[in-house]
C-alpha cells in the first residue's frame, strides 16, 4: 500500500529532466521553435553560430533544449552534443524541396552515431503555413523513415511562428520518454 | 517565537579574516570562476564560488545572491556552506560537461558583457553542463552519491 502511493506521489511531484537535441539544415526554424516553445512568442533569430539551450517545464518534464547551429561549415560540430541525449527534434523546413535529401542525409548520419542509439525520433515538418508545403506523409516518405528499424519516431506537421503543433510535438516525446523510466 | 538565525556568530574580526583565508584556502580560489581573473573580490552564495567583478555583476543580474568578499558577515550556517563549496567543486558539478572549445570561456578584460551573460545564463541558470546523473542501470547499486564532506580551511 505504502509503496502504490509513494508511486502515486512521486509521479505527482517528481521532475524528470530530459535532454533533447534539436538538429536541422539552416534556417529550417530551430531556434524559432526553440523560442517559441521557452517563451511564447516568435523572436526575431540571426543564423546560430554555437548554440542556444533552454530548460522547458512541460508536464512535469523539465527538458533542456539545445539547439545547435545548422549551417554546414558547423555541422561536424553536432556530435560534441550527441552525448546523454534521450531524444532528437529534427526540424524540416517543409517547404524546401531542394534540400530534402541533404536533410534526409544528414538525419540518417546523425542517427547512425553510437551514442544515439537510444534517443527518440521526433520529426517536425516545419513551415506548414507556406503554400506548396510537403504534408507529412510525402515528407515521411522522402526522409526515408519507414526504413528505420528498432527506433522510436513520429513526424509531426508544425508551424513554429503560429505554435501549431510544437506542444503536440513535445507531448509525444514526453510520454516516450516518461514510458522509458 | 520564531527561531531567529544567530547573525555572525563568529566575532566580526574572524569573520573577516576567515572569508580572506577561504578565499585563499585553496588554490582554486584564488581566481574566478567564470573567467580566470586572479583574486576574486567577490563570493556567490547560490553556488558557493568565488568571482570577480564584473562576474558578479551579472550574477546579480540574474538574481543570484552576490557579496564583496572584504565586507561578508557571515551566519554561522553560510560559512559552513561555503566550507563545502569552492570554486573546484562548483566546476566538477556544473561545468562538467563543458568544453572549452566548443564554447570559450568569457573573458572580462575585454568589457565583452555580453559573452559573460551568455556564459553564466548557460552554465548556472540553465545548467545545461552540470554533471548527468549516471545511468539507471548503475544507479541502483552501491555507487549511490555519498554526500560529500566538509573540509576544513588549512590553517595559513
Amino acid at each position: 500500500m505504502g509503496i502504490v502511493f509513494t508511486k502515486i506521489w512521486q509521479r505527482m511531484v517528481s521532475k524528470e529532466e530530459m535532454r533533447i537535441l534539436m538538429l536541422g539544415l539552416d534556417a529550417a526554424g530551430k531556434t524559432t521553435v526553440l523560442y517559441k516553445l521557452k517563451l511564447g512568442e516568435v523572436v526575431t533569430t540571426i543564423p546560430t553560430v554555437g548554440f542556444n539551450v533552454e530548460s522547458v517545464e512541460y508536464k512535469n518534464i523539465s527538458f533542456t533544449v539545445w539547439d545547435v547551429g545548422g549551417q554546414d561549415k558547423i555541422r561536424r560540430l553536432w556530435r560534441y552534443y550527441f552525448q546523454g541525449t534521450q531524444g532528437l527534434v529534427f526540424v524540416v523546413d517543409s517547404s524546401d524541396r531542394d534540400r530534402v535529401e541533404d536533410a534526409r542525409e544528414e538525419l540518417m548520419q546523425v542517427l547512425g552515431e553510437d551514442e544515439m542509439r537510444g534517443a527518440a525520433l521526433l520529426v517536425l515538418a516545419n513551415k506548414q503555413d507556406l503554400p506548396n508545403a510537403m504534408p507529412a506523409a510525402e515528407l515521411t516518405e522522402k526522409l526515408g523513415l519507414p526504413s528505420l528499424r528498432a527506433r522510436q519516431w513520429y513526424i509531426q506537421s508544425a508551424c513554429a511562428t503560429s505554435g501549431d503543433g510544437l506542444y503536440e510535438g513535445m507531448d509525444w516525446m514526453s510520454r516516450v520518454l516518461s514510458c522509458r523510466k | 517565537m520564531p527561531h531567529r538565525e544567530k547573525e555572525c556568530l563568529l566575532p566580526v574580526d574572524r569573520s573577516l579574516r576567515s572569508v580572506v583565508v577561504l578565499r585563499s584556502w585553496r588554490w582554486q580560489n584564488h581566481e574566478c570562476i567564470n573567467c580566470l581573473r586572479p583574486v576574486p573580490t567577490h563570493v556567490c552564495f547560490d553556488f558557493r564560488t568565488f568571482v570577480c567583478t564584473a562576474c558578479a555583476g551579472v550574477h546579480r543580474e540574474f538574481g543570484h545572491r552576490v557579496a564583496p568578499v572584504r565586507r561578508w558577515k557571515c551566519t554561522e550556517q553560510e560559512y559552513s556552506d561555503l566550507l563545502r563549496g569552492g570554486n573546484a567543486r562548483a566546476a566538477a558539478e556544473l561545468l562538467a560537461n563543458w568544453d572549452e572549445e566548443l564554447f570559450p570561456r568569457p573573458d572580462t578584460g575585454s568589457g565583452d558583457v555580453e559573452a559573460v551573460r551568455d556564459f553564466i545564463r548557460k552554465a548556472y541558470v540553465v545548467k545545461c553542463w552540470q554533471r548527468q546523473p549516471p545511468p539507471q542501470k548503475y544507479r541502483a547499486g552501491e555507487l549511490a552519491e555519498r554526500e560529500l564532506p566538509a573540509q576544513t580551511p588549512r590553517t595559513f
